[in-house]
């Protein structure tokens, strides 16, 4: 019992320690940095040297690793395109970019939680295949949209940042684009390519061709940035196959890509820019996965 | 006091159990599993209260996954049957909303019931068309072996194992190969076969190569550990190994020195991290590994196996 005390105390004593530097909230600038540096540890195939908590959790796409596999082996240099998006009331940190993997353009999201200056998660979607990241440097910055910092006067609270978003699932999953907030001149960008129509982002869901995708869940909203206005989280797709066609108003019978006509699921890392009170601009990184996989992030299945 | 009842009782219930599951029976619960993926009802089938479902290395509710998209049977079916474990492995083309994909099948029976249902599925189309091709298996792995010419099921695993040794170390050394090996990957012979297009830039053909000389090449070398290996299938009387086996590729290794070949660079597919699933049924003739056939998947690297509980990284 006397030892087990002294053990506390002790870790105590070095927690405290090595948060001496280090107090006061992580800011903006403070959680960019905690991005730089993971990818800067990552290219340096060096795990050790970033700042984690005894029991930091990674994983890429959707499966747990160790800090220092998966893409810490094959990282070989960084890449032009970053989009940061920063949460200091929750303290995570999001990030789309760019690097190379044994020199081929690859595409990372990352998602850090940061918990007193040190990394207590790390999530990331590695999409492999240079199409994504060539698209993505070519456009040579972020959309500024998702950069500006929106008047104070002019923001909407976190929770309602949210339920807009989250409103967006809610017209996929009914096939109906009158259910979620969109501004005219809503665009969508997946993996780098606009895959909105002229007619809009809410006319889109209204075809119902995306009723292949019957169900998104979990839906993990997991930064908000507040100042600029976006909400970012992964959102996983389940897609089980047996929607073959559907009838799409004024069209006729719509027959799904063969590519949807059998189980599987997508995770995608969504970022929602929020204008006057809609949604403006979705900003979206993707992989495929096996039908069924979850996040390690959500509780697991009994096996 | 009430323990030693409860124990005699449920003695008395297994002596009323129905004999072992032999040959005909495993096979029946395939072909019983087969009719229910296309009915997508696989509450007809006789079921253990708590049956564990797979498919492709996630847990899935039964009646999830395939069950919703199987639209028909196909015409390539090869059993392989292990009473003493009471399990049954399966590797048969099937119809997915019509189109022709492969699945590799393991069920566990106990009692009569089926408690575990394993699936790997390839979907790739000429995986499904190779194999409907042949017409039906190869006469290697449905011959029965005379009781005199078999090997035990301990030496027919400890057979098989070797081959994954080999490929690990990059050399057939550890595994003995029956001259006539032959290696069948997704419907697609890959060993002996000069007609195959060899890789990219490469100015010889590994798939020219037997079993072994293939080994030797290197060819291999991104898969740097192979494991798990889990074997639950053995096919004592027609000397046939089953299982699931996870090849691990970190990614990290660019190319290796080929033996008489020189530097071999590795295709971008082999330096990416990810894992393999293989669901690989090994024919061992008098010891030696005479013919392989496997239905692969690609899944992301680390992915755990669900009827797995250690670590992937371990021992």
């Amino acid at each position: 019992m006397k030892q087990f005390l002294v053990v506390l105390f002790g870790a105590g004593f070095a927690m405290g320690q090595g948060r001496g530097p280090a107090q006061g909230p992580c800011d903006r600038a403070c959680l960019e940095g905690f991005i730089n540096q993971y990818l800067e540890a990552m290219v340096a195939h060096d795990a050790k040297r970033l700042p984690v908590t005894p029991d930091v959790r990674f994983t890429e796409n959707d499966i747990e690793l160790k800090l220092g596999e998966g893409l810490w082996k094959t990282a070989s240099g960084l890449g032009a395109y970053k989009l940061y998006l920063a949460d200091p009331a929750q303290g995570q940190v999001a990030f789309y970019g760019t690097i190379r993997e044994n020199t081929r353009p690859t595409s990372i999201v990352l998602r850090l939680k940061v918990d007193n200056r040190r990394i207590s998660e790390a999530e990331s979607i590695v999409i492999r295949g240079a199409g994504t990241a060539n698209n993505m440097e070519k456009a040579g910055s972020p959309d500024p949209i998702l950069m500006e910092t929106v008047p104070p006067a002019e923001r909407l609270p976190r929770t309602e940042l949210v339920a807009k978003s989250n409103l967006y699932f809610e017209a996929i999953e009914q096939g109906n684009g009158q259910v979620a907030p969109f501004d005219p001149n809503c665009e969508r960008f997946e993996n780098g390519t606009k895959t909105t129509p002229k007619e809009g982002c809410s006319a889109q869901l209204d075809t119902k061709v995306f009723d292949y995708i019957q169900k998104i869940a979990p839906r993990r909203f997991l930064v908000v940035d507040e100042e600029r206005q976006v909400v970012f989280g992964f959102f996983m797709f389940n897609h089980p196959g047996d929607i073959t066609w559907v009838n799409s108003p004024g069209q006729g019978r719509h027959e799904m890509p063969a590519s949807a006509k059998r189980p599987f699921n997508v995770d995608v890392a969504e970022a929602f820019r929020i204008k006057n009170g809609m949604i403006r601009k979705v900003e979206a990184l993707m992989t495929s996965l096996p039908y069924g996989v979850t996040s390690p992030f959500v509780p697991q299945r009994e096996p | 006091m009430r323990l030693p009842i409860l124990l005699l009782l449920s003695g008395a219930l297994l002596a009323q159990a129905p004999a072992d599951c032999n040959r005909a029976c495993l096979e029946g619960f395939v072909n019983q599993y087969v009719d229910a993926l296309v009915a997508h009802n696989p509450f007809g089938m006789p079921l253990a209260r708590k049956v564990k479902f797979s498919e492709n290395d996630v847990l899935l509710d039964l009646g999830d996954g395939v069950w919703n998209t199987i639209t028909g049977a196909g015409t390539y079916k090869l059993y392989v049957a292990d009473p003493q474990s009471g399990q049954v492995g399966l590797i048969g083309t099937m119809r997915e909303n019509s189109t022709p994909i492969v699945i590799a099948a393991r069920l566990r029976i106990e009692n009569r019931k089926i408690t575990e249902i394993e699936t790997v599925i390839n979907r790739a189309a000429a995986a499904a068309s190779s194999l409907e091709q042949l017409g039906k298996p190869d006469a290697a792995f449905t011959e029965s072996v005379p009781a005199a010419q078999r090997v035990s099921r301990d030496a027919l695993i400890a057979s098989a194992n070797k081959y994954f040794d080999a490929i690990e170390k990059g050399s057939a050394d550890p595994a003995a190969f029956d001259k006539d090996c032959n290696r069948t990957e997704n419907g697609a012979q890959m060993t002996n076969s000069p007609s195959r297009a060899a890789p990219a830039n490469l100015s010889w053909n590994p798939w020219a190569l037997g079993c072994a000389e293939q080994i030797n090449t290197k060819i291999f070398s991104s898969y740097q550990r192979i494991y798990p290996r889990r074997f639950p299938v053995v096919d004592e009387e027609r000397q046939l190994v089953f299982g699931f086996f996870m090849y691990q590729q970190p990614g990290d290794v660019l190319s290796v020195e080929s033996p008489g070949h020189g530097t071999y660079k590795f295709p971008d597919s082999a330096t990416t991290p990810g894992f393999t699933e293989s669901a690989q049924l090994f024919r061992i003739k008098a010891g030696k590994i005479g013919k392989i056939e496997s239905l692969t998947l690609g899944i992301p690297y680390g992915m755990p196996n669900p009827f797995f509980k250690d670590d992937w990284r371990r021992p």
